[in-house]
């Protein structure tokens, strides 16, 4: 077995009375204000991309441009091609959207590693087909959503500045936030 | 010359208490220490608060040309040295690094006992005994 890696650092940014709960499967309200964040991310990129086609047609055709009209079925094809995109980049690099930096959450899978592509994938399409599925949070003994339930994954609390979830060789033994060690078993 | 003044402060051959240079250096040091006694005798006898009234200050002040003055002062250069050497950008981004830490932190720390309230009300409308086990398990 190799030996844990060393917490200190990451410990030195985190608040004391916020050590006690790392590295614990998150609540509800963290993990939807994450999510609306994320939403937001979203919506701001598709209007990137919206202003900078409109202005590419206005440069191509000034005489005769006039607003895209009609394309209602385009809002949400663009949005899940962008929305599963970020989601899952998120997840497979570092664990962490934009939300869940601002909230202190990581995405990990059963042994608290950083999760596989597919998975990552996956459970990006399920949670933009499915969002309601996070709900189930609430409800959950574990804090766990549906997507959680079906891919094995976790949401916790990780606060320290680290880019990535602590890995292990085998993984079976990662251990999540630096916390953990020192929280007594929920 | 600077050999021949060492020569004669310092001669070789004469003990370092009795040379040249170490007598002066006392004499020195005990002028110094007369000096010192004598100015601290005459601030005793005379009352500075007497004389500074006695003293128009607004006469004084009057007769300054402070125009004068600014006229000859650079204020442009003093103003971009001082800016130069105050480091104004990084201070900015200093402060403004930290209010969003502590902005980010209070955020996550009201979303975990706000996680925790949710969890409270939901286990106890289910009549959950215990708390969740939010523990990944290792």
């Amino acid at each position: 077995m190799s030996s844990p890696p060393d917490r200190t650092p990451a410990l030195a940014a985190i608040p004391p009375a916020a050590r006690g709960f790392q590295g614990r499967r998150a609540g509800i309200v963290s993990r939807a204000i994450a999510s609306f964040i994320d939403a937001l991310v979203v919506i701001a990129i598709m209007g990137l991309i919206y202003g900078v086609v409109v202005g590419f047609v206005f440069l191509l055709h000034p005489r005769s441009f006039h607003l895209p009209d009609g394309s209602a079925w385009s809002i949400p094809v663009v949005s899940f091609g962008i929305a599963v995109p970020y989601l899952t980049i998120g997840w497979r690099t570092s664990g962490r959207t934009y939300g869940d930096v601002l909230l202190g959450l990581r995405v990990v899978n059963r042994a608290g590693a950083r999760m596989r592509l597919i998975v990552a994938l996956l459970r990006a399409i399920a949670y933009v087909l499915f969002p309601i599925g996070l709900f189930w949070v609430a409800i959950s003994p574990a804090n766990r959503s549906v997507q959680d339930v079906i891919f094995r994954t976790s949401v916790i609390y990780d606060w320290s500045e680290r880019t990535q979830p602590p890995t292990r060789p085998g993984g079976s033994q990662a251990q999540p936030g630096p916390g953990l060690a020192s929280s007594p078993a929920g | 010359m600077r050999r021949m003044g060492a020569l004669v402060l310092r001669p070789p051959l004469v003990p370092a208490a009795l040379q040249p240079q170490a007598v002066l250096g006392a004499v020195t040091d005990r002028s110094r220490a007369a000096v010192s006694a004598v100015i601290d005798v005459l601030l005793e006898l005379i009352d500075l608060n007497k004389i500074i009234a006695k003293v128009d200050v607004n006469a004084i002040a009057a007769q300054l040309d402070v125009e004068a003055v600014i006229d000859q002062i650079d204020l442009e250069a003093l103003v971009q040295h001082v800016i130069e050497e105050v480091d104004l950008p990084t201070i900015i981004r200093n402060s403004t690094g930290v209010m969003a830490s502590e902005s980010v932190l209070s955020m996550r720390m009201q979303g975990f006992a706000a996680d925790e309230r949710v969890s409270n009300i939901v286990d106890k409308l289910m009549l959950r005994q215990g708390t969740r086990k939010t523990q990944l398990r290792t």
